[in-house]
């Protein structure tokens, strides 16, 4: 057998499939694919969401202007109106000052081209800005020229305020109102949870730099902002905002922002999954492609090794037995071994036929009991036994006997059936002994019968009696059939019915000799026969 | 073939007793041929292997008997003085006259 060195290893560890690998990778790369997509789809949509979150918050803020705005503007005018009556202008103004309310405090300040300077009218905190007088000076020299809220930072004191100053219309304004906003001491405001915008986190500068310097508010602890952010510059009176935010959390939603991730672990579970299924499909396939191949190398070597077997069986046995019958002036004779048509094993049939001089032929066919390699060696032994005995006195008698005692004298655990018969060609007679072997038939003028010859033992059974001789005499043209058990013995029937099926075969043929042999071996041995079968034919011509 | 599969092995059954007389009797039945003659070898060895002066075959359920298992039978009869065979089908005692075996293998009617 040879070896199966490439069928590989079905179990154990084992590298997997080259396309369970491949389809692993193409699942892994689409799912990168996929996954970077979402991360990139999902930064677009937060990015654009911030943006306009920013955009809104500012517009939030803008809207505040006014209402920062507008009771600083009616306090301009009654203070115009009033000519700067303080009295007036705080009970005006009180209900916007104070904790809870809108400004730390509002005071009425008188400008002039030289400067400004603050009046009676201060509801609340004395304003920062009077103790500023450079800064002041500045913020009312801009005040007086604008018709816009004009915004400052008091930024860099111990607490940091928005000043807003609004004067009434008009190109020589007299008053100046100004509110000072107090921020928070470190500008750190808490988000309201509730808020509109408590999904940002902020920070609000004056002006449209992000300095620290100028920041008003935040909702951040580190500044500036790191990672995604989107900022807003908005109008502010005469200033602007600054506006700087970034997202508290996934302002698409915490699915969009898991999608990614979700994509990402269903794809390599389902790669996985692919690549597992279409390994084990492939393992499947090769381990069913490698059995079916095992199978039939088995299948043929057996086939092979059988033919083979059978071929040697066979090889020997026509090496054991006669390659040619000899040319006998008066006879033509025929014969052949059939082994078995199943099976592998020799067997032990065999026949010679020997001229021995004075017109005189010996014919042998005979069976030793069993098959395999001891029947034939057996046989062979025996064949020769008889050949030799033959030489010294052909007689049929006497070979059987000096063969019987030869076989008896040592241990064997084996028989023969045999049949010798002498043919005189002188006087047309035939002579016969068996030793067990089935008695041979005779045709004559289209009818057989089969020659009455009382079988002894066969060789290798004690005698308790002599063999016995039994003689006929042979009609011209006459024809011997002789054969071993193999041709007529058939399970579950008597001797006796294959023996008639030879005798009407034969009887109805008109057939060469070499023909007949062929004819009746292909007609009563080759259908299902277990035992091997020798035939023998011989036949009288003129 | 006679309703019979010549592939398929035969099958026997091998029963040993004894008669009156203390004489072992071993009973076969089913058919014998070279497919199981081993199973009969191996079934009489016990009782062979005793060496009896004589020995019984009850051959009276046993349908089939072919030259390889007859061969046994004088296997047994080379060792043993007398053996019977006891009632054998016609089959088997045709095979048995054939083979010129009347004398070693004595058939009881």
């Amino acid at each position: 057998m040879r070896s199966m060195e490439s069928e590989g290893d079905p179990g154990g560890s084992r590298m997997p499939s080259r396309i369970a690998l491949t389809a692993l990778l193409i699942g892994l790369i689409v799912t990168a694919v996929l996954a970077v997509i979402c991360v990139n789809l999902y930064d677009q949509n937060e990015n654009r969401l911030l943006r306009l979150r920013a955009r809104e918050l500012g517009l939030v803020l803008t809207a505040t202007v006014p209402s920062t705005q507008t009771p600083l503007a009616f306090a301009a005018e009654l203070a115009e109106t009033t000519d700067g009556s303080a009295q007036k202008f705080r009970a005006f103004v009180a209900p916007y000052v104070g904790a809870g309310k809108q400004f730390e405090s509002i005071s009425l300040w008188r400008v002039a081209p030289a400067g400004a300077s603050l009046t009676a009218g201060v509801v609340g905190t004395t304003p920062l800005l009077a103790s500023l007088p450079a800064e002041a000076r500045e913020f009312f020299r801009r005040g007086r020229h604008t018709d816009l809220l004009n915004v400052t930072g008091i930024l860099g004191t111990e607490n940091p305020s928005l000043g807003f100053s609004y004067k009434a219309p008009g190109a020589n304004p007299k008053f100046v109102v100004y509110a000072e906003k107090r921020l928070p001491k470190d500008r750190r405001s808490a988000l309201e949870s509730d808020s509109a915008f408590s999904d940002l986190n902020y920070a609000l500068y004056l002006g449209r730099t992000q300095n620290t310097s100028s920041l008003l508010v935040t909702s951040l602890s580190h500044l500036p902002a790191t990672g995604r952010r989107a900022s807003d510059v908005e109008a502010f009176g005469d200033s602007s905002l600054t506006l700087v935010v970034t997202p508290r959390g996934s302002l698409g939603g915490s699915f969009f922002r898991s999608l990614p991730w979700i994509v990402a672990i269903a794809g390599l579970l389902i790669s996985l999954a692919a690549a597992l299924l279409t390994d084990r499909l492939v393992q499947r396939r090769r381990r069913a492609e490698t059995l079916a191949d095992a199978l039939d190398r088995v299948a043929g070597e057996n086939q092979r090794m059988y033919a083979e077997q059978r071929s040697i069986a066979e090889t020997l046995q026509h090496a054991l037995l006669p390659s040619a019958m000899p040319e006998v002036e008066g006879l033509t004779i025929s014969a052949s071994y059939f082994p078995a048509s199943a099976g592998i094993d020799v067997g032990g049939d065999w026949y010679d036929v020997v001229t021995t001089g004075e017109g005189r032929v010996l014919v042998v066919i005979g069976d030793v009991s069993g098959h395999g390699l001891l029947a034939a060696t057996t046989m062979a032994s025996l064949r020769h036994a008889t050949l030799a005995y033959a030489a010294e006195d052909p007689d049929p008698v006497r070979v059987l006997t000096k063969l019987s005692d030869y076989v008896n004298q040592g241990p064997h655990d084996y028989f023969a059936t045999m049949l010798c018969a002498i043919i005189d060609l002188r006087d047309s007679s035939l002579t016969m002994a068996s030793a067990g072997h089935p008695p041979p038939l005779l045709m004559a003028g289209g009818h057989g019968h089969y020659l009455d010859v009382r079988p002894g033992v066969p060789i290798g059974v004690r005698r308790a009696r002599a063999y016995t001789s039994s003689a006929v005499t042979v009609a011209p043209d006459s024809t011997l059939v002789a054969f071993t058990d193999g041709l007529v013995e058939r399970r579950g029937e008597v001797i006796d019915a294959g023996l008639d099926r030879l005798r009407i075969l034969a009887g109805g043929q008109a057939l060469p000799v070499e023909d007949l042999v062929e004819r009746l071996a292909s007609d009563l041995a080759s259908d299902d026969h277990h035992d091997d079968t020798a035939i023998l034919i011989v036949r009288w011509t003129d | 073939m006679d309703g019979l599969d010549g592939d398929s092995a035969a099958e026997v059954a091998i029963a040993t007793s004894a008669d009156p007389g203390g004489v072992p009797v071993i009973s076969l039945s089913g058919e014998l041929d070279s497919s199981n003659v081993d199973e009969l070898q191996r079934g009489i060895a016990d009782t062979v292997g005793r060496v009896p002066e004589r020995l019984v075959f009850d051959l009276s359920d046993l349908r089939f008997m072919d030259s390889a298992a007859i061969a046994i039978l004088v296997g047994v009869a080379a060792k043993v003085e007398t053996v019977q065979l006891r009632n054998p089908s016609p089959i088997v005692r045709r095979i048995v006259e054939v083979t010129g075996l009347s004398d070693v293998l004595r058939i009881e009617p």
